[in-house]
C-alpha cells in the first residue's frame, strides 16, 4: 500500500516548488512512498533529495535475478534505463498489492499500461488528489499552466488534464 | 569500472607520446580526457535528438545527456522536446483515477 516514486516524478515536483507553483512534499508525507535502490542512487547523485528527504521511503528490493528474468521475457526494457526498468519490475512484482507507481516518464507509463501496472503521472496524480479534496482544482490549473508554458507535458495531454478538471 | 581499447597509427601515437612527456600525463589519461570531452559535447545533441525523433524516452534521454536535474529541464523546454507516447495514455490514466482508493495508501 504504497506510491512508488521514480526520478522524473521527483524532478518535476522539485521544479514546481521551485517556481513557487506547488509544494507537494506536505501532501505526499501523508502516503507510504517507496522506491527502488536504483531510484535511490539517481536522486542521491541528482541532489534531488535536498528538495525531499527519503529517509523514510521504503526501498522495494529488485535483484539481479529479476532484471535478468524479466529481461528475458520482456524485450522492451532495453528501451529503458536501468532505474525505470526496476520501477517497471517492482511494479510487476507489487501487481496483486496496492500500489501506485508515480512516474513522469511518458514511456515508462505506457509500458506499464500495456502490463495492466497501475501508473500515474503527476499532472494525473494531481487530479487524483483534487477528486479526493486534497488539493484545490485552482493548484492544479497553476500547475498546467506552468507546464505549457515551458512544454514539459505534450500539448493533446495537457489539453485532456484540462478538461478532466473542468468537469470536477 | 569498463575498458575501452583502440588503435591509432603510428603518427598519432608518436604525438600522443610526445605530449606525455611534455606533459608528465601518461598516453592513456591524455586519451580518456579527450574521449570524456568529445562525449560530453555530444551527449546532449544525440539525447535530444532521439527524443525528439522518439527513439528513446524522457528518461533515458536525461541518463544520456548527462546533465543535471534542472539543466536538463531547462535544456528540454529550450529544444521544444515532446514526448512521443501514444494520446491513449492519457485516457487511461483518467480511467485509472477512478479505481483508486486513496485511503489505502495513507500512512
Amino acid at each position: 500500500m504504497f506510491f512508488i516514486l521514480d526520478t522524473c516524478f521527483m524532478n518535476h515536483c522539485r521544479e514546481l516548488n521551485a517556481q513557487d507553483v506547488l509544494d507537494i512534499k506536505p501532501i505526499l508525507a501523508e502516503f507510504s512512498l517507496a522506491i527502488t535502490q536504483e531510484v535511490k542512487k539517481e536522486i542521491l547523485h541528482y541532489g534531488i533529495n535536498n528538495f525531499m528527504g527519503i529517509d523514510n521511503f521504503i526501498i522495494l528490493p529488485v535483484s539481479h535475478d529479476d532484471y535478468h528474468n524479466f529481461h528475458l521475457k520482456n524485450e522492451f526494457l532495453s528501451d529503458l534505463d536501468k532505474a525505470d526498468q526496476s520501477i517497471w519490475i517492482a511494479g510487476m512484482k507489487n501487481r496483486e498489492k496496492n500500489y501506485l507507481i508515480l512516474s513522469d516518464d511518458g514511456q515508462l507509463v505506457n509500458e506499464c499500461q500495456l502490463y495492466q501496472i497501475k501508473a500515474l503521472r503527476l499532472p494525473s496524480f494531481l487530479i487524483f488528489l483534487a477528486k479526493n479534496d486534497i488539493i484545490e482544482k485552482n493548484t492544479i490549473y497553476k500547475c498546467l499552466k506552468f507546464w505549457e508554458s515551458v512544454g514539459r507535458f505534450n500539448k493533446h495531454d495537457l489539453k485532456a488534464w484540462k478538461e478532466i478538471l473542468n468537469e470536477l | 569500472m569498463a575498458q575501452i581499447n583502440f588503435r591509432v597509427n603510428k603518427e598519432i601515437k608518436n604525438i600522443v607520446d610526445f605530449i606525455s612527456k611534455t606533459k608528465g600525463i601518461s598516453a592513456a589519461e591524455i586519451a580518456k580526457r579527450a574521449t570524456l570531452k568529445e562525449i560530453s559535447d555530444m551527449r546532449e545533441k544525440i539525447a535530444f535528438d532521439l527524443l525528439k525523433k522518439g527513439k528513446i524516452g524522457r528518461k533515458k534521454a536525461w541518463s544520456l545527456s548527462g546533465l543535471s536535474a534542472m539543466e536538463f529541464l531547462k535544456k528540454w523546454t529550450e529544444n521544444e522536446c515532446e514526448e512521443k507516447i501514444p494520446d491513449s495514455t492519457v485516457e487511461k490514466e483518467i480511467n485509472l483515477i477512478d479505481t483508486l482508493d486513496i485511503k489505502k495508501y495513507r500512512k
